[in-house]
């Protein structure tokens, strides 16, 4: 792959290993929900979430359409 | 423009470069990052970006045939990650993440995922470089993925491990921890995590494997946008989970102070008087501890930096700002004794932290129950620290805590048969050097305590 502005190497078996990173991914992601169901069930309290999901809400931007 | 006024950071990406006007942060941008950037702008990608906080924003100043200049909003004092705590740190890698999720989902990517991109501002990360967006191109790995690995996942994992200090790591690696020396350090039992194994242990083994193979710089990888994304997500979810279990000096320091509570509100009362007497609205509290006194200023100053060299109490200071959604309150871990030095190319890449805290003209420092730790545990004569803090602020407030407070005598005993050459440690000769220096506008005992108070303005 050809990357016209490339200032620092990405490293190939970086770019290579994000197929194996993303099986792993999908493991631990696995494993996540099914504790996170566990946590649900016997009602594990959750601490105060400081730094919120992933997921980036996009309202503010919605609501202007 | 010519580019004399180039920032000394400045200069690693061809698309553009930081420049200094007038004292005005300036973004030029070379035409090489013509297309990308007005693509960002009249997409309304760059807006979605200031909207949602990723970004800092910026508004354009001039454009023609040869470079566009923006003006983003000034950032007065820019930290850098081995300055940061550890939720400090966990929260600039979460918003990288974040900013990746984002760019990929509105048709982006980030083309680089450097630590340096982010600094603190208003309370929260913020990704500062705004020439790091690209067009996400179907089925393209993330070019950044091993940068974002060096710069935040590292560390993170080894700060897990062994604790606080291998967060200062980016001072020594200013590009990031070799993931190979990464792998050799972690114990054995981190293999069996599935996220450590595919991002450090695998990605170590690919990156030495490939590396030594000209050939395969043309190599074609594809990974569906799907997959980059579990990525995403499960490095996301791993470092929001990570914790740090280092005990530090730093634990419930003010339920053992060694005056009462009348005494410490007297204290309180006095600092805020003194800053207000001099108008101060930029504070910098120097070994600030979990910023108990900082806060007793906040609603008063637009802006204050606390240090501290304990890493917890940085860290629980940062948790309470995100809490109170402090917005003029900056924690930082730094030792008085050895402070971030200049790093980089020339030495100027990076600033020293005396550097810029003096750049960002603070009215004022404070330095409470401080000294006896420079003077007694660092040895540095009186006159010395006097210039120190003299070259940092106009103004100092400082606390004088006398032979006879118990704290003083206990370092003064911990010195056994040197303790004679301390006999130098009192007030007069205090007051002696730091005059030479400084004029006295106030001094005040602190009631029933061996604590005196001064506010001394620099001459």
């Amino acid at each position: 792959m050809k990357f016209p502005f490339l200032y620092f190497d990405p490293g190939t078996g970086a770019l290579v290993v994000q197929v194996l990173a993303a099986a792993g991914a999908g493991i631990a992601l696995f494993y996540k929900k099914i504790a996170n169901g566990f946590k649900s069930v016997f009602g594990k309290k959750e601490e105060q979430d400081l730094m919120g999901d992933i997921n980036v809400d996009d309202k503010a931007d919605d609501s202007k359409q | 423009m010519t580019q004399n006024n180039r920032h000394t950071s400045s200069f690693r990406d061809p698309s553009g470069y930081i420049s200094i006007r007038d004292g005005v942060v300036e973004r030029v941008i070379n035409p090489i990052y013509f297309s990308k950037y007005k693509s960002l702008s009249t997409s309304g990608f760059y807006k979605k970006l200031f909207d949602t906080g990723l970004l800092i924003p910026h508004k354009e100043v001039s454009a023609n045939d040869s470079q566009i200049i923006i003006e983003p909003e000034n950032i007065s004092f820019f930290s850098y990650p081995y300055e940061w705590s550890f939720s400090q740190y966990k929260h600039a890698a979460l918003h990288t993440l974040k900013l990746q999720k984002y760019c990929l989902q509105h048709g982006y990517t980030l083309k680089d995922a450097t630590a340096f991109n982010i600094t603190f501002f208003k309370g929260a990360p913020v990704f500062v470089d705004t020439l790091s967006f690209d067009a996400y191109i179907e089925g393209e790995p993330w070019r950044a993925y091993k940068q974002f690995l060096m710069h935040f996942l590292a560390p993170l994992v080894l700060a897990k491990y062994y604790g606080n200090d291998m967060l200062k790591q980016l001072q020594l690696h200013i590009d990031g921890i070799p993931l190979q020396k990464v792998a050799k350090l972690l114990p054995f039992s981190a293999r069996f995590s599935p996220v450590l194994y595919t991002n450090i242990y695998l990605t170590a083994k690919y990156d030495t494997k490939y590396s030594s193979d000209e050939g395969n710089a043309d190599r074609t990888v594809t990974i569906p946008k799907a997959g980059q994304l579990k990525i995403l997500d499960a490095l996301y979810d791993y470092i929001k989970g990570l914790t740090l279990n280092e005990k530090t000096e730093w634990k419930d320091y003010y339920t053992i102070t060694n005056y009462d509570a009348a005494a410490f509100d007297y204290k309180k009362q006095l600092v805020k008087k003194w800053t207000a007497q001099v108008d101060a609205k930029k504070v910098v509290d120097l070994g600030g501890n979990d910023g108990t006194f900082a806060r007793e200023l906040a609603p008063a100053v637009t802006e204050l930096l606390v240090t501290d060299i304990d890493p917890n109490a940085v860290d629980y200071n940062y948790q309470q700002v995100l809490k109170n959604k402090e917005i003029n309150i900056l924690p930082l871990v730094s030792d008085l004794l050895n402070p971030a030095p200049g790093i980089g190319f020339n030495n100027t890449e990076r600033l020293p932290l005396q550097e810029r805290i003096a750049n960002n003209q603070y009215d004022v420092a404070m330095a409470l129950a401080l000294i006896h730790h420079i003077s007694l545990t660092g040895n540095v004569p009186f006159s010395m620290s006097a210039q120190m803090f003299a070259r940092l602020t106009p103004y100092l407030i400082i606390e004088f805590p006398d032979r006879e407070d118990s704290w003083v005598t206990f370092l003064l005993k911990s010195k056994r048969e040197f303790m004679g050459h301390f006999d130098y440690y009192n007030l007069a000769n205090f007051e002696n050097d730091y005059l030479k220096v400084f004029n006295m506008v106030q001094k005040q005992k602190i009631p029933n305590t061996e604590r005196t108070l001064y506010l001394l303005k620099r001459k």
